[in-house]
């Protein structure tokens, strides 16, 4: 290729990544900074911390930020819990050629809308629900249990909206463990817990690491969860950034900056959750013991 | 390894678990009661003729397909571009470009659906089906630009080099060559985007102004009040994911690819190749 094309052949695809890709999120902090967006007419904008302010001044707002950060860790220590053995089965135990099927049926539900799963999780557990009529009719209970619209609720939904993404690297990562270092480990006498410890985990810690990165930061951004399953008393932040933007509310700095506050705590979190992993797969005694 | 009882059991009792809740969607819409939920009524078809009578349904579905549809062409072809373009880059310009493909897909949700909706306001565009065509595409980029340049990666070394050799021209030898080599990938990458637009949420939620999609139709009817007519509706469209999803396995399973080249003239020079 000569220069002139091939300069605007990467040139393109680099200025659509710019402006659609990060533009978004520059234009999110400019707008963090104003006063009040979109502006009314004849107004001049003032720059200024003052959204930031307003985070940092209020209790409310920042426990629901710590909340936030609570559940989509204990959502993804739960999906990390559920996915390990799920993806093992499918990627050692099933053979190669049953072995796409069989994961294709695990993530069947995966390729549903969010609001559907959401849906089908009120359906289980409302006052009307599955769960509580079955329980009714063996006679457990004779008024409906509550549970619905509290903190157990959200977390299981979050869970049922994020699970493929812890399940989809865990697979990709055993799937392509040599199996003789498997068999090595049995011959040596290392039990079951032991392989998983000493040899799956360092050997899978990038996939393992980049899957807990990816769920933790989802789980922050998850909308539906909390609106649908979670009550007045179980605000998430991703609720409250949304709150900002609903109609006629004009507090759209205030959205901006609170989405920003969520990215940046949210990704240092989340690459703390990595290089955890990473951590735990490298400690001495694991070393040791992968070299022995 | 020694085979045990417990993962594959562990397995079978997550696919029923996971499965479950959608099955009582089905479940509760094949009634004539007025309510949502149990005791189920006399099973009867009635709340499915409500849902097809109903135009928002028809309005909301026609939206929802066209978005699909749309951004997973445009999105394959910006994943496309993005990978082509990463092959011939340094190092270091090809990593930057790379990380900010990916930005959306690491995003959080709510976090990228605000930016966007931001960023349309900035570039004066309201909220409408434009808009969301834009955030679905800029959503299912990363993905196709992921399956796309991982297909690319095994290409033959040689393959354009000789395509060019022997006489095509840059755009004949994308064409007849590269793109053959690269269709798996592409319509892979294709009917996931369909999908993932099909099934969004957030995106549509704050870009689709007073149009919802299906999904947010039906968040917005979950939200006032619940009458039988949404777990119709919600059959129907889970039939249709599991449809579509059915058509995805069947496209991306492992298979021969033929590149097309009547003459034999391209791809003979390679056809002694190991």
């Amino acid at each position: 290729m000569s220069r002139l094309p091939r300069l605007l052949f990467v040139a393109i695809p680099v200025l659509w990544v710019v402006a659609a890709h990060l533009g978004p999120l520059l234009a999110m902090a400019r707008i963090s900074l104003l006063d009040a967006y979109p502006a009314a007419p004849g107004a001049v904008p003032v720059f200024g911390l003052h959204a930031y302010a307003a985070f940092a001044a209020s209790p409310g707002y920042r426990a629901a930020l710590v909340h936030s950060l609570w559940l989509a860790l204990a959502a993804t220590a739960i999906a990390l819990t559920l996915s390990w053995p799920l993806a093992w089965h499918v990627a050692v135990h099933v053979p190669p050629a049953r072995r796409i099927r069989r994961l294709a049926l695990l993530v069947a539900p995966f390729w549903t809308s969010e609001v559907l799963r959401m849906f089908a999780l009120v359906l289980l557990l409302a006052n009307r629900g599955a769960l509580n009529a079955a329980l009714r009719w063996i006679g457990a209970t004779n008024a409906p249990l509550a549970l619905l619209y509290g903190n157990g609720s959200v977390l299981l939904g979050v869970v049922y909206t994020v699970l493929l993404t812890m399940l989809l690297p865990l697979f990709a990562a055993f799937d392509r463990l040599p199996s003789d270092v498997l068999d090595v480990a049995t011959d040596l006498g290392a039990g079951r817990w032991r392989r998983q410890l000493f040899v799956v985990l360092p050997l899978a810690a990038t996939g393992i690491a980049s899957g807990v990165a990816l769920t933790f930061l989802l789980c922050l951004g998850v909308l539906v969860a909390p609106a649908l399953l979670g009550g007045a008393g179980t605000p998430t932040f991703a609720t409250v950034i949304g709150d900002f933007f609903g109609a006629a509310s004009g507090r759209w700095p205030m959205g901006a900056a609170f989405s920003l506050v969520l990215l940046v705590v949210g990704t240092i979190c989340a690459g703390g959750l990595a290089l955890a992993v990473r951590a735990l797969s490298a400690t001495p005694t694991v070393r040791q013991r992968m070299g022995a | 390894m020694r085979p045990n009882w417990l993962t594959p059991a562990a397995y079978w009792v997550a696919v029923a678990v996971l499965m479950l809740p959608l099955g009582l969607i089905a479940l509760t819409s094949l009634t004539d009661a007025t309510l949502v939920g149990f005791p189920l009524g006399r099973p009867s078809l009635r709340w499915y003729v409500a849902a097809l009578a109903d135009p928002a349904n028809g309005r909301a579905f026609l939206l929802s397909v066209g978005l699909a549809g749309l951004s997973a062409v445009l999105a394959v072809a910006a994943g496309t571009w993005i990978a082509l373009a990463t092959r011939i880059m340094r190092p270091a310009p090809r990593l930057l470009l790379l990380a900010g493909t990916l930005v959306p897909l690491v995003t959080p949700g709510i976090v990228h659906a605000i930016g966007l909706r931001i960023a349309i306001q900035f570039v004066g565009l309201d909220p409408g089906p434009i808009a969301m065509l834009l955030g679905h595409t800029v959503h299912a980029t990363p993905l196709a630009a992921i399956m796309v340049g991982a297909r690319l990666t095994t290409t033959a070394p040689g393959l354009m080099d000789a395509a060019r050799d022997l006489g095509a021209g840059p755009v004949r030898a994308f064409l007849h060559v590269q793109v053959p080599w690269l269709r798996p990938a592409m319509v892979g990458a294709a009917l996931l985007s369909a999908l993932n637009s099909f099934d969004d949420f957030v995106r549509s939620f704050f870009l689709g102004g007073y149009q919802p999609t299906l999904p947010v139709l039906i968040f917005g009817r979950l939200r006032s009040g619940l009458t039988p007519e949404i777990n119709a509706l919600s059959t129907l469209i889970l039939a249709a994911s599991v449809g579509m999803a059915a058509i995805i396995a069947w496209v991306v399973r492992p298979r021969k690819v033929v590149i097309r080249d009547p003459e034999g003239t391209f791809m003979a020079p390679c056809a002694s190749r190991p």
